[in-house]
């Protein structure tokens, strides 16, 4: 199997900015790109008194496109630059942007790797960590009020179908429920814990059957500061001064905020293992899975995004795709790659890809017999 | 994490198993609940609060309106579990597999079996019976005698539609190009239709039934094909996959237009009834209008209907027949439709779905819900619905309560008193003793049998706020009919279906009530236009013109993708629960007002939803500009 190393490049925009993104890969002749519909939650302050008993949820949410890209080490920063430039990423409100080092597999996997020599300086905060979260369709809103209220992240949502004890029910699984919610946000690396636990306090992740949540390292990123939707009080808003010291500091480590959060707060056991990230042609992915929960590993998350090629005379790839997110064992990956080729999940008739990275830690319930739901 | 040896298949006892299905079950029904109470309740209090009238058949009534939430609870979780997965399976498929002859073949098809199955157009020819031969033969043509080819035609139509809508989301064409140029023609032929007594009868037909024919099987169908055509597409990069709706919503008017233009020549003009059955009409005619039949023994000696009693027996026979026909009607709706989807991926696309077993699942649920539904009603929500429509006209003019018609035996015609009034006309009128109050009841000739010495008395109710055609029962009558089209479009299936759909597609950017709450409000101003149409008498035409260039207008102004939405949501505004209480509503008062047609209100409650939903397409984009750029107008 081919395999390799590779920056993955993610850029998540307000739908209406996502148009400026897009010209930026077709000029630049970026061979594949992935985009999925996505949504972010900002703070609402309704000043109309009746509405605001109305409308009990104090969000708006944002449509937003997030684009993910392949590239290598030597041009992750020209595309990283360019990409800010084109979108005014600096501005609040734009959108986010951040890279991971993953490994990819496919038997093309080279060619999905964007290249070009040209060296710029590089730009963007480093020593951030991503959050997954994986939660009931609909829990997604309070959660998210909870994060923006305390200033923790702007979370960027999106739609998935989960996977897992419920197909082993037969007819039965019909009773539970499959839809989710993704939730990913940002944090600085050193808040990294304190932020994992409170997400699972707000989203009571610690009971069974409610989500499951990881993290995993970023390399560097920009990271939207906008939390609310209120136009600015003062000369400038509080996500401007924000976002100005971000850049007068160089990083973030000034916004540290969870110093003296919780001491004392309860030990959980988190777990660590490497996450693949399955994405192929509509339909295939939920068949392979199917066929891997033999090797014991069971609990995906599907969602749908779609995978663009600029020349359309010679177009490998289907749009429509699905993708999987699955935590394995460090130990089993091998494994499983081998599965996944015995199964034909990278034949030309499926036109999968894979992509790995090592998650640091996990959470999710745990029965007493450590066996996960 | 932990590896299991075997992960086969979970078993489940008993216990365990009702443990899961319970709490599912109660919160579907929950669901669907929440959704009808709002409709059945509004009607129970107005036709008791506001109408002050009992309730008839409160019994079969309820167990109606039971079996419309059991109903809608199946229903929809079919078309979850079934219909909208095949659909969109196909959809994505469709392109990638087939060639283009291929693919406009089945939409044609799909779209006329869809179509023909579809519960709601059978509405329209129930309505056909209200219509009198000589004020408007066309029409009376095409709901009797010419009704097949109207469905074929309103069918031919849907499948065109669908074939260019799918068309237009493989090439990624916007909908205003295929949206704008229909509307034109369809005004310029209401126009030229207008001119023309038979044509101008038919255009509230040709209208409504656009709006029919997209219905609670055939929506969901068509969104989950566009939306699986739009997947793969690989143009569509801004359009949504909706929009398919809309055009199945505008082409059957053109068809109906073009059926009833082919027949105009060969029908008489409308005129009065002696003309009409003093040769007014030749041979030709007379067969195309009644067939076989002849006419003056249809309409010679036409009665209205007596309401007798019935007897318990009779009751429980006329349920179990309900359910007999609703059930064999499910079955005619389903088998057809998903027989060709299914036949079609197997053998043409040779595809399968992952969970075969949840798609067949699916289908018995749908077909038990649509039965179930439309067993409900008929018994219940259409019953109550045209009891108070019925009476509506009370609360400005008084009307006589044919359904509570009463018999007074041994009536003794001397207790009668005579009374007179300024002018000195005499009345005469008697007491009634009714439980222990005595009331003066006016007495008529004619409805008193001297032999067998019965008085058929029929009650007299309102007018209810002050005299004859007063402005506040006008007002209150309009307000009723805002509220009952609101109310009933919470709890249209197709609209919720369609509603979950664009929450899915958005990813939670528009929310499905927040969809739900602009339409209904759009329905319900559709719904009061409609209703002030007839009470004033506007033509079709002045409320549709204006309405259709400022919609083309907002259209303009407009994302696409509210633009798509929003038109797709007039056509499935409305559905079998909607367009029953509306018809009956507008045939109630145009009875009471001596108006041909009552035709008209529902597309007029098509239009509006459009309006409500771009309106507020406009402002969640005012909030996204803000959102973006309220920083940088700050630098400027």
């Amino acid at each position: 199997m081919n395999h390799c190393q590779a920056i993955r490049l993610t850029v998540v925009v307000h739908k209406d900015i996502a148009e400026d993104v897009q010209k930026v890969f077709t000029d630049l002749g970026v061979p594949y790109f992935s985009h999925e519909l996505g949504r972010y939650p900002i703070l609402k302050r309704n000043h109309i008194f009746l509405l605001n008993l109305y409308s009990s949820a104090q969000l708006y949410n944002l449509p937003v496109v997030i684009f993910q890209v392949l590239t290598d080490k030597k041009t992750e920063d020209f595309l990283f630059n360019k990409i800010i430039e084109s979108a005014d990423l600096t501005i609040p409100g734009h959108g986010s942007i951040y890279t991971e080092e993953i490994s990819v597999f496919s038997p093309m996997a080279e060619n999905l790797v964007y290249r070009n020599p040209i060296k710029t300086k590089p730009m963007g905060f480093t020593g951030l960590t991503g959050i997954f979260c994986i939660i009931q369709r609909g829990a997604a809103d309070t959660m998210s009020h909870y994060i923006l209220e305390n200033g923790v992240a702007v979370p960027t949502i999106t739609y998935g179908v989960g996977r897992g004890l419920r197909d082993r029910l037969g007819l039965l699984r019909i009773t539970i429920p499959k839809e989710k919610e993704i939730v990913k946000l940002i944090v600085h690396s050193s808040d990294a814990e304190h932020a994992l636990d409170f997400i699972i306090e707000a989203g009571k992740l610690d009971l069974p059957g409610k989500g499951f949540i990881f993290e995993y390292p970023i390399k560097r990123g920009l990271i939207n500061t906008k939390i609310s939707l209120d136009g600015p009080k003062q000369a400038a808003s509080m996500e401007q001064v924000i976002s100005a010291l971000d850049h007068l500091y160089g990083n973030i480590d000034w916004r540290r905020q969870f110093t003296n959060f919780r001491k004392g707060a309860r030990k959980r056991n988190y777990f660590e293992g490497v996450n693949i990230h399955l994405n192929a042609k509509e339909g295939f992915v939920e068949k392979v899975l199917m066929k891997l929960s033999k090797l014991g590993i069971s609990g995906a998350t599907i969602s749908q995004d779609r995978l663009i090629k600029f020349d359309e005379e010679n177009s490998l790839f289907n749009p429509a795709r699905d993708s999987a997110n699955l935590l394995i064992p460090k130990k089993m990956l091998n494994e499983v790659i081998s599965e996944l080729e015995a199964l034909r999940f990278f034949a030309e008739e499926t036109e999968g890809i894979a992509y790995t990275m090592e998650i640091p830690r996990a959470f999710s319930y745990q029965s007493k017999g450590n066996q996960k739901k | 994490m932990a590896r299991n040896e075997k992960e086969e298949s979970i078993h489940i006892g008993f216990k365990e198993t009702l443990a899961l299905i319970t709490p599912y079950f109660r919160k579907k029904i929950w669901e669907q609940t929440k959704s009808v109470v709002w409709v059945v309740s509004y009607l129970i209090l107005f036709q008791l609060i506001v109408l002050r009238i009992p309730i008839k058949e409160a019994g079969v009534i309820s167990l109606g309106i039971f079996a419309v939430i059991l109903g809608l609870t199946f229903f929809m979780e079919g078309l979850y579990l079934g219909i909208m997965p095949l659909g969109e399976t196909i959809g994505l498929r469709l392109p990638q597999k087939a060639n283009l002859l291929t693919i406009m073949v089945f939409c044609l098809f799909v779209g006329i079996v869809a179509t023909l199955a579809e519960p709601a157009i059978s509405v329209l020819k129930q309505s056909g019976s209200a219509v009198n031969p000589w004020d408007a033969p066309l029409l009376f043509h095409l709901l009797n005698e010419g009704a097949d080819v109207l469905f074929l035609s309103i069918a031919i139509g849907v499948g065109f539609s669908i074939v260019f809508g799918i068309i237009r989301i493989i090439y990624g064409i916007s909908l205003s190009k295929f949206l704008v140029p229909s509307l034109i023609i369809l005004i310029l032929i209401t126009i030229y239709s207008f001119n023309n007594d038979n044509l101008r009868l038919i255009s509230g037909l040709a209208w409504d039934s656009g709006v029919v024919a997209t219905g609670s099987l055939t929506v969901p169908l068509i969104v989950a094909l566009g939306l699986g055509v739009s997947k793969a597409s690989r143009t569509s990069d801004t359009t949504t996959g909706f929009g398919v709706v809309t055009l199945a919503s505008l082409f059957p008017i053109l068809s109906v237009f073009v059926v009833g233009l082919y027949f105009a020549p060969k029908l008489p003009q409308p005129m009065s009834k002696e003309k009409f059955f003093g040769n007014g009409i030749t041979v030709e005619q007379s067969k195309l209008m009644f067939g076989e039949k002849n006419p003056e023994t249809l309409f010679g000696a036409h009665e209205k209907e007596q309401n007798t009693q019935l007897s318990i027996h009779n009751k429980l026979v006329k349920i179990i027949e309900g359910i007999l026909e609703s059930f064999s009607g499910s079955l005619q709706a389903i088998i057809p439709l998903a027989g060709c989807l299914i036949l079609f991926l197997y053998i043409i696309l040779r595809e399968s779905l992952p969970f075969t077993d949840e798609l067949y699942l699916g289908i018995l649920f749908v077909f038990l819900g649509l039965a179930i539904f439309n067993f409900g009603i008929f018994f219940g929500l259409s019953k109550l619905g045209s009891q108070v429509g019925n009476k509506l006209p009370s609360s400005f003019r008084s009307i006589e309560l044919t359904d509570s018609t009463r018999e007074i035996r041994n009536f003794d015609p001397k207790i009668v008193i005579t009374a007179t009034d300024e002018q000195g006309k005499k009345e005469e009128f008697f007491y009634l003793k009714d439980k222990k109050s005595f009331s003066q009841i006016p007495f008529r000739e004619k409805n008193h049998d001297s032999q067998s010495e019965i008085y058929s008395y029929v009650p007299i109710h309102g007018p209810l706020f002050g005299k004859e055609d007063n402005l506040l029962g006008y007002f209150v009558a309009l307000l009723f009919a805002f509220l009952l089209g609101y109310s009933a479009t919470l709890a249209e299936p197709a609209l919720s279906a369609l509603a979950t759909s664009v929450e899915e597609v958005t990813v939670g950017t528009v929310k499905k009530a927040v969809l739900i709450q602009a339409v209904g409000i759009g329905v319900g101003l559709g719904t009061l236009l409609g209703i002030l149409k007839i009470f004033v008498g506007i033509p079709l035409l002045y409320i549709l013109l204006p309405s259709y260039i400022f919609l083309v207008f907002l259209t303009l102004l407009s994302k696409p993708e509210f633009i798509d939405i929003a038109w797709d949501s007039a056509g499935v505004t409305t559905g079998p629960i909607t367009v029953p209480l509306i018809i009956v509503l507008g045939l109630g008062i145009g009875n009471q007002l001596n108006i041909v047609d009552g035709f008209g209100i529902l597309s007029s409650a098509a239009i509006f939803p459009v309006l409500t939903v771009l309106i507020m397409g406009l402002w969640m984009e005012r909030s996204r500009r803000q959102s973006l750029s309220n920083i940088e107008a700050e630098e400027k």
